[in-house]
């Protein structure tokens, strides 16, 4: 395998690889950001899957995580955040950024480019409600057994107030306690 | 028994075998283990949403908390995050003691680690000595930060107090003190016949494979590939140290086992070069921090302002937190990107589908993972 302690790749190259390698009119921009080695790709929601192709064709190869966004007061939107790095290329970051509808989230899914977007996928879904098309095992996973209400980390859900009324008679301070009977005496059985 | 369809039973979390709060469905054809899937969630908490309904500076006290293992090195991350997005930079003290108590936080996780490990393998000594040497850090860390396992020494714009008069006289002291334990570890227990007998050969991750299931830390390093972000993306005072990425060559659960033991001798390393540079006199450790973060940009600009991000190694792998403020005292979205997800999911997958798995070897893969169960849950 290649080290990759030097820093044999400049800045710009990466930039040049990741335009030359997206396919043309599928993606929006390709930016450089202030920090260094690190890019962001903007695209439309429907591009997903040829541009996470594309930059793993391109040398991207760890799928680092997907996160989610709610713009809820600012804009209508889920943006979902795509990362992904190369050890290949010697650590430079590529964060793909897409919006989808709130009221219809949907997105293809990317779990046979990347394995581990199959349990980001799991994870993101439970936590917002997301639907990836194409995923075959949407379901409650981390929050499995625990959980009855809409997705927990959406803006307009004050997990706080639901927990409290749900699980705590809604009473903040003052649970119910069950008194236990003192157990009978010793030796009368 | 092992005619007919699969056995399916549940390990965990309780089970010795398994790595901590977190269970393993596990189907079985007589020893064989035909299928393992993970059950997370026990130790779940929210964090992340938790942490925007509280302040930008309280919400320090709360990054650790999902690792209790490895808590300095998430701490780092989250308060990284929030310097870049409020544009602050801390004073050069304050990053030199972040990185030997972050050091320090690596050599202590990988000797709980090592705990964990010889129980599996059933060494009983070595859970004892592991345990005896991370009490002298956890005894460092009283001393530096006044806490043992969570110490929100950190804080957004440098560390919370200063360090005492005799810091690198103690801190050298405890070094000098773990490393002997270390080095009677690394005798008695990595070269032991037994062991090699028990963990070479099993649970092999070898080469790129280990990029494509996307795996970090130790076990992508121990499959032979020179990864690590303290090299490929400095931060703090890791871009001015001399240190080595230890890799493996066969990937399998004792190159794991032998990488760990070598990245503490790193460590160790590390602290050493960087505790000259500490002068207790100087009290520049801490600059003031505003109050609100910077406006936010409308998308795409957004990504350019408004937002921080930090990237760290962690000792299971690389961390990351990403942080959204829209001038508000509470963060907007934090997002905590942690190292164990792929090691119970992908990687186990792939060992089990790839090799002969007896529930005998079941404990001993999954511990020299090292996953630290709670980060996937949060």
């Amino acid at each position: 395998m290649s080290t990759v302690e030097g820093h044999a790749e400049g800045k710009d190259e990466i930039l040049e690889l990741i335009r030359r390698s997206l396919p043309p009119g599928k993606f929006k921009e390709v930016v450089p950001t202030r920090w260094p080695r690190r890019y962001i790709v903007f695209i439309d929601a429907w591009a997903i899957r040829p541009v996470m192709e594309a930059l793993k064709a391109a040398g991207f190869d760890r799928f680092v995580a997907i996160e989610a966004i709610d713009w809820y007061n600012i804009e209508p939107v889920f943006e979902l955040l795509y990362y992904v790095e190369s050890v290949k290329l010697g650590g430079p970051l590529v964060i793909v950024r897409t919006k989808i509808p709130r009221n219809n989230p949907e997105i293809d899914t990317i779990r046979d480019i990347y394995p581990l977007a199959h349990w980001q996928e799991i994870e993101n879904y439970e936590f917002f409600g997301i639907r990836f098309r194409g995923h075959p095992d949407l379901r409650l996973w981390i929050l499995e057994d625990n959980w009855e209400g809409p997705p927990p980390l959406r803006k307009d859900f004050d997990t706080v107030k639901y927990v409290l009324e749900t699980y705590y008679g809604g009473k903040k301070w003052e649970r119910p306690v069950k008194r236990r009977e003192p157990p009978p005496p010793r030796g009368e059985e | 028994m092992a005619e007919g369809k699969p056995r399916m039973i549940f390990l965990g979390p309780q089970h010795p075998g398994a790595p901590g709060n977190v269970a393993f469905k596990v189907w079985l054809k007589g020893e064989k283990v035909v299928k393992a899937e993970l059950v997370p969630g026990f130790l779940h908490r929210g964090f992340e949403k938790m942490m925007e309904n509280r302040w930008w500076e309280v919400d320090v006290v709360l990054s650790p908390r999902y690792c209790v293992e490895d808590p300095d090195n998430f701490e780092l991350a989250y308060v990284l995050a929030v310097e870049d997005l409020f544009g602050v930079e801390a004073p050069e003290k304050a990053r030199i003691v972040r990185t030997i108590v972050a050091e320090m936080s690596r050599i202590q996780s990988h000797l709980f680690w090592l705990m964990h490990m010889g129980g599996a393998t059933g060494a009983r000594y070595i859970p004892a000595w592991a345990m005896a040497a991370r009490e002298e850090i956890l005894r460092w860390y009283d001393y530096v930060t006044g806490h043992r396992i969570y110490h929100h020494y950190m804080t957004p714009g440098g560390i919370r107090w200063n360090v005492p008069k005799d810091f690198k006289e103690v801190t050298l002291k405890t070094l000098n003190r773990v490393m002997p334990m270390v080095k009677d570890i690394e005798d008695a227990f990595v070269n032991n016949r037994i062991l090699r007998a028990r963990t070479e050969g099993i649970g092999v991750i070898k080469g790129y494979v280990a990029v494509q299931l996307n795996a970090t830390g130790p076990t992508l390093r121990a499959a032979g590939i020179k990864y690590d972000v303290r090299k490929v993306d400095p931060y703090e005072a890791y871009g001015d140290v001399d240190f080595e990425i230890p890799t493996g060559t066969e990937g399998d659960a004792h190159d794991r086992i032998v990488v760990r033991i070598r990245e503490i001798y790193q460590s160790k390393h590390i602290i050493e070069q960087l505790v000259e540079r500490v002068k207790p006199d100087d009290l520049n450790y801490r600059v003031k921090m505003p109050l609100l973060p910077p406006p936010t940009l409308p998308w795409p600009a957004v990504a350019r302002h408004g937002e921080g991000m930090s990237r760290v190694e962690a000792a299971r792998g690389e961390a990351m937190v990403h942080v959204v403020g829209i001038k508000d005292r509470k963060p907007y979205r934090v997002k905590l990107i942690t190292p164990s997800m792929p090691l119970l999911t992908t990687v186990m997958d792939y060992i089990i589908e790839h090799e002969d798995v007896t529930i005998a070897d079941l404990p001993i893969i999954v511990m020299s993972l090292d996953p630290c169960p709670p980060d996937i849950d949060r």
